[in-house]
């Protein structure tokens, strides 16, 4: 016969087993629940992502079905005024902005782009005679802006499903302020300019003739001077200058970057 | 002679808080404790009251200086958590075996593994109660609180079933021999 104490003891370690088992069976309950729904919104995610990215090659493929064709029109012209072709770049100028919109409104560099390649196509548009060489530049900033939008579009599409973490020191000193540094989690797709406009108030100037890149910082954070980058070489442990415009590099996962003021 | 023995008792009492704030306080693995112990033998030493009052003090301490931080409005759960360790090991004060025998020392572990499972439910409902309060529903809430606990829960009550079975007995044999506690414990 089991002594009355032995039960109760024998009692007790029962209910500490079926806590924990049930405890665990909750665990284990939640912890599938939560992998359910990382694998639902990451396939939500893949399929969004094909279907944009599927949607994007297409856009990108009509525009420049209508680009070649213009193209061949132009390489094939015997006159010497160019003037006629000007109505079909007109439709071609159009359909990019149509398509681009988003991507023109996101990204303000990409927008001026636009904006002063249609400056000069409407200069070109009220004079009576295009020369070969003036049609053949309006063509070929055509084809760079169009490049830069679609690959930016795809960038954008993709950019949704991985981000990196960069950091980005702004260094005040010589202003007579402090460094300061800011880590971020931005889209692996961004580029310096986007991560500066992120962290900080910026102004900007546009230099249509400096490339690659076209954006100058004039100011950060109410700073006006000149402001230079820089990336962190970890190779040789230094900063180097940074050899393009801000709005032409894209940041690395784990990259550090400085604004510095110049000199 | 009297007020002698009294503050003989309350210095050995003090010196058991001491050390248990200093046990607490140390950094350590997320619970791997031993004021669960130390309340459970100094309310088989000293009886409920003194379990109950030491049990609430070192959580009230633990609760502001705690190394895993501010317990804040969890604070009371843990208070009434280890009252009752000390609540209970005055009460099994009348049933210690004189003998140390090999059921004696699985009995206590598995008290010990008991009073853990009744702390930790109480001041995981502590969690829930106020989880419950900012919005979330009381079965979601009491559901990922039991649930997400669960792996430190196992942590602590296998600990102390190992204090409880290997400690407990020798340490209230030891204090009991101490002729203050033996005249007035």
């Amino acid at each position: 016969m089991v002594e009355k104490r032995t039960l109760t003891f024998a009692t007790l370690a029962v209910i500490v087993w079926a806590f924990l088992a049930t405890s665990f069976a909750a665990y284990y309950y939640m912890q599938q629940l939560m992998v359910k729904n990382q694998l639902d919104e990451k396939q939500q995610l893949l399929t969004e992502l094909a279907e944009n990215y599927e949607g994007s090659v297409a856009k990108r493929n009509l525009l420049f079905a209508e680009y070649g064709a213009l193209l061949g029109e132009y390489q094939w012209f015997q006159g010497e005024n160019y003037s006629s072709l000007m109505g079909t770049y007109a439709g071609l100028l159009s359909n990019l902005k149509g398509n681009y919109t988003f991507i023109l409104n996101e990204f303000p560099e990409l927008n001026t782009t636009y904006n002063n390649l249609l400056n000069r196509f409407q200069e070109f548009s009220e004079k009576s005679e295009v020369t070969k060489e003036e049609f053949g530049s309006l063509l070929e900033d055509f084809y760079k802006l169009f490049t830069a939008l679609s690959s930016k579009e795809l960038d954008t599409t993709i950019g949704k499903a991985s981000r990196i973490q960069v950091s980005l020191c702004i260094n005040y000193t010589k202003l007579g302020g402090t460094v300061e540094w800011h880590n971020v989690s931005i889209s692996s797709y961004a580029t310096l300019f986007d991560l500066t406009r992120e962290v900080a108030n910026i102004t900007y100037e546009y230099w249509a003739t400096m490339e690659p890149g076209h954006i100058i910082i004039t100011s950060i954070n109410n700073q006006t001077t000149w402001w230079l980058w820089y990336y962190w070489d970890e190779a040789i442990n230094d900063w180097i200058w940074g050899p393009v415009g801000c709005d032409a590099w894209t940041l690395k996962n784990n990259g550090i970057y400085k604004w510095d003021v110049y000199p | 002679m009297q007020k002698r023995e009294n503050t003989t008792k309350i210095a050995l009492i003090s010196v058991l808080t001491a050390l248990c704030l200093a046990l607490q306080l140390t950094p350590r693995p997320p619970n791997v404790e031993f004021t669960s112990l130390l309340t459970f033998v100094v309310g088989a030493v000293f009886g409920s009251f003194m379990g109950v009052l030491f049990g609430g003090f070192i959580m009230f301490v633990n609760g502001f200086l705690s190394p895993w931080g501010f317990a804040g409005l969890n604070m009371p759960f843990q208070m009434a958590g280890m009252g009752l360790v000390g609540l209970v090991g005055g009460l099994y004060k009348g049933y210690i075996n004189d003998r140390s025998t090999f059921e004696s020392f699985m009995e206590v572990a598995a008290l010990g593994g008991f009073l853990t499972v009744v702390y930790d439910f109480i001041t995981n409902f502590g969690v829930a109660l106020f989880t419950m309060v900012n919005g979330v529903p009381p079965a979601f809430a009491l559901l990922t609180v039991f649930a997400s606990g669960a792996p430190f829960s196992l942590v602590h009550v296998f600990s102390n079933i190992m204090t409880f079975g290997i400690v407990s007995l020798p340490l209230v044999r030891t204090l009991n021999q101490i002729p203050v506690v033996k005249k007035f414990g």
